[in-house]
């Protein structure tokens, strides 16, 4: 059993960490960058940019497409290090539902020059429409409608909770085509450029910037150059997908959880309560230590997950289990730092507030605890 | 051009607190210490990069040749030097606690030899041992002219003659030298028109970068093809026997953290004489 990293990938996550160190944390700085405040457009399309081509953007797209065709370790190794950097830049370098995306790799050749390929230099940003209001992760039911008129699509719905909705070129949005057999043949997938739907209402959340929006379909005609893949078949082809973008969540969850510990453990050391540092108390060093003992549990599941996709074997269920531990895990260890600050901690001056808000999402985006629950006993039912 | 860059991986200086010394003293401890590439290093490599390349057509129109003492592991480093643009690699065998700055020099005065470059640029320091020597040790065993800490280098006849500002306490002293030259740098070099090559576009400026360019992806799997060569101290000829031996290692004693507020400045003064005893 072999539990290192080959040189290839310790080079390439060194050069991303000095990146985000050496080049985007001064950027934020000097920008006033910070979770609750929007990255100015023109500065996060510079960091994608430099991101392409210094090859993390794309890193884990198939060469075919211009991608650097690494696997899903890397792509754990390059989320854990951006969660450890605390940094906002580090999240528009790596790509989220703005970018691109294993799904995309479906694209019929027309279309991967024309939508795919800006994404992937880091020039135009895109959107994952499948949510609807009676829709989530029951997505078979979505209620959005394409039906063929012609020599055309027309699409009619609204979908909501739609990151990056606003800003993006251009989306991939599913749609009933045939409601007999809905998620067996019946859901298909269709890009639609910008200029193609409206923007409805934008929901804020506790934390972050971008808002997630409502985008509305009425009668909008699609050409069928805009269909992906086979008609009826978008939906099980995209699903086939969702497991990474969890396992994804689960290693920026462990990155965080680090970065989030080693600020508790400086400024224990640091705090001085009744003639000594408040990190000689049990108390305090309790936190630590359940603390650095979930990261360690987390951390391991993620990369033997990673390892296992990788190797081409079915991570399903373990996917869902990272997303739940890790995700689960990062709320304890944002809970116990900030106790471990005291005042301080709750205090917009220190970093441990804003993540304590921002990291609440994690529990519910790509899943919630309890569909991943779900999730994992279905499968454990089924031996 | 042809250009020789020595280079040394050191434990990184941000973690510097990992640092242990040996229970009696005489040695630093390397368990647990995370290696990079000598800051210093980083900053030579960057100009030798720009010194042979088409900085605006990014093509390469020389070469950089790396040259490493030090132990086998030190191939992690020269792979990054590899993948950031240089063409080949030179390792050189020894154990670190072997080498002083007599011994490095004479390794790669030899392996210079060997190369014959128009250039050795190199950091003026490693940020281990900090004794800013080996540069001038080196062009003293070649016989060779050393300029150190340069700080702006301009070539127009593929590396003949340089026109170079040296970084100095006192100001800026430019010179011309005739090559084959030992160069130090200082951090002033990656500045965006540093260098100046005669091939790339005068005009042209480079990215602020605090330590140089990275090595993206597409450079990190060229480089897995680029050479390295194994050389060993004895198959060079090089005496091993090191000359500057350490006495003894003891970490700084560690700070108390403590801040106090004074009201004035004559009370500092009293305060730095009477408790701090420093003046």
């Amino acid at each position: 059993m072999d539990f290192e990293l080959n040189e290839e990938t310790r080079l390439f996550r060194d050069q991303f960490r000095q990146w985000v160190e050496r080049d985007l944390l001064p950027l934020e700085e000097k920008e006033g960058i910070h979770q609750d405040a929007p990255v100015p457009e023109a500065i996060a399309k510079r960091v994608r940019m430099q991101s392409a081509d210094l090859g993390f953007y794309a890193h884990h797209m198939p060469e075919e497409v211009g991608g650097g065709g690494l696997g899903q370790v890397v792509s754990v190794v390059l989320r854990e290090v951006a969660g450890q950097t605390g940094s906002v830049l580090a999240d528009v370098a790596l790509a989220g539902p703005e970018g691109p995306s294993p799904m995309h790799v479906v694209f019929n050749a027309a279309q991967r020059e024309k939508y795919l390929a800006p994404v992937i230099r880091g020039e135009q940003t895109c959107c994952f429409m499948l949510s609807e209001p009676g829709a989530g992760s029951d997505a078979q039911n979505i209620a959005t409608r394409a039906e063929k008129r012609g020599d055309v699509w027309v699409l009619n719905g609204t979908k909501h909770f739609i990151t990056n909705g606003p800003h993006a070129d251009w989306g991939v949005v599913f749609a009933t085509t045939d409601p007999s057999k809905r998620a067996r043949g019946g859901i298909s997938g269709f890009i639609v450029e910008r200029d193609q739907y409206a923007i409805g209402r934008v929901h804020h959340g506790m934390a972050g910037f971008e808002g997630q929006a409502e985008i509305v379909f009425e009668d909008v005609e699609v050409p069928e150059a805009q269909l992906i893949g086979k008609e009826g078949w978008g939906f099980a082809q995209a699903m086939g997908f969702l497991g990474n973008g969890r396992l994804n969540i689960a290693a920026g969850a462990v990155g965080v959880a680090q970065y989030l510990l080693d600020l508790g453990v400086e400024y224990a050391k640091e705090r001085q309560t009744f003639g000594k540092p408040i990190a000689e108390r049990q108390g305090i060093q309790w936190m630590i230590a359940d603390s650095a003992t979930e990261i360690y549990a987390a951390r391991n599941m993620v990369y033997h997950c990673a390892w296992l996709v990788d190797q081409g074997r079915d991570a399903t269920k373990e996917m869902s289990m990272c997303k739940l531990y890790a995700t689960e895990m990062v709320g304890r260890v944002v809970d116990r730092m900030l106790q471990i600050h005291g005042g301080m901690g709750w205090m917009r001056e220190c970093k441990t507030e804003a993540f304590y808000r921002s990291l609440r999402v994690l529990r519910i985006v790509e899943g919630t605890s309890e569909i991943q629950r779900m999730m994992i006993a279905r499968a454990e039912l089924a031996r | 051009m042809k250009i020789l860059v020595p280079i040394k991986r050191v434990a990184d200086p941000d973690n510097a607190n990992k640092v242990k010394v040996s229970a009696d003293g005489t040695q630093v401890t390397t368990e647990g210490l995370e290696w990079k590439m000598n800051p210093f290093d980083e900053w030579a490599l960057e100009a030798a990069l720009r010194l042979t390349e088409d900085g605006a057509a990014k093509s390469r129109v020389g070469e950089v040749v790396l040259v490493s003492v030090g132990p086998k592991e030190a191939v992690a480093t020269v792979r990054e030097g590899l993948a950031k643009g240089a063409e080949r690699g030179v390792i050189v065998e020894g154990n670190d606690n072997d080498l002083d700055s007599n011994v490095i020099a004479a390794a790669l005065a030899a392996v210079a030899k060997k190369e014959s470059p128009d250039l050795i640029v190199m950091g003026k320091q490693t940020v281990d041992g900090d004794s800013n020597v080996a540069g001038t040790v080196l062009a003293d065993k070649l016989g060779w002219p050393i300029i150190n800490y340069a700080m702006r280098i301009e070539t127009s006849d593929d590396g003949k003659t340089f026109a170079i500002k040296r970084d100095l306490d006192v100001g800026v002293a430019s010179v011309k030298v005739t090559g084959p030259v030992v160069i130090t740098v200082s951090d002033s070099i990656l500045h965006p028109e540093s260098v100046k090559n005669g091939v790339t576009p005068a005009d042209f400026k480079y990215p602020e970068a605090e330590g140089g360019r990275y090595a993206s992806l597409k450079g990190i799997m060229q480089a897995k093809k680029k050479p390295i060569a194994e050389q060993t101290l004895s198959g060079l000829g090089v005496d091993a026997k090191r000359t500057v031996t350490y006495k003894k290692f003891e970490l700084p004693p560690a700070r108390s953290g403590q801040t106090t507020f004074v009201e004035s400045v004559e009370e500092l003064v009293e305060k730095l004489r009477t408790e701090a005893k420093v003046l």
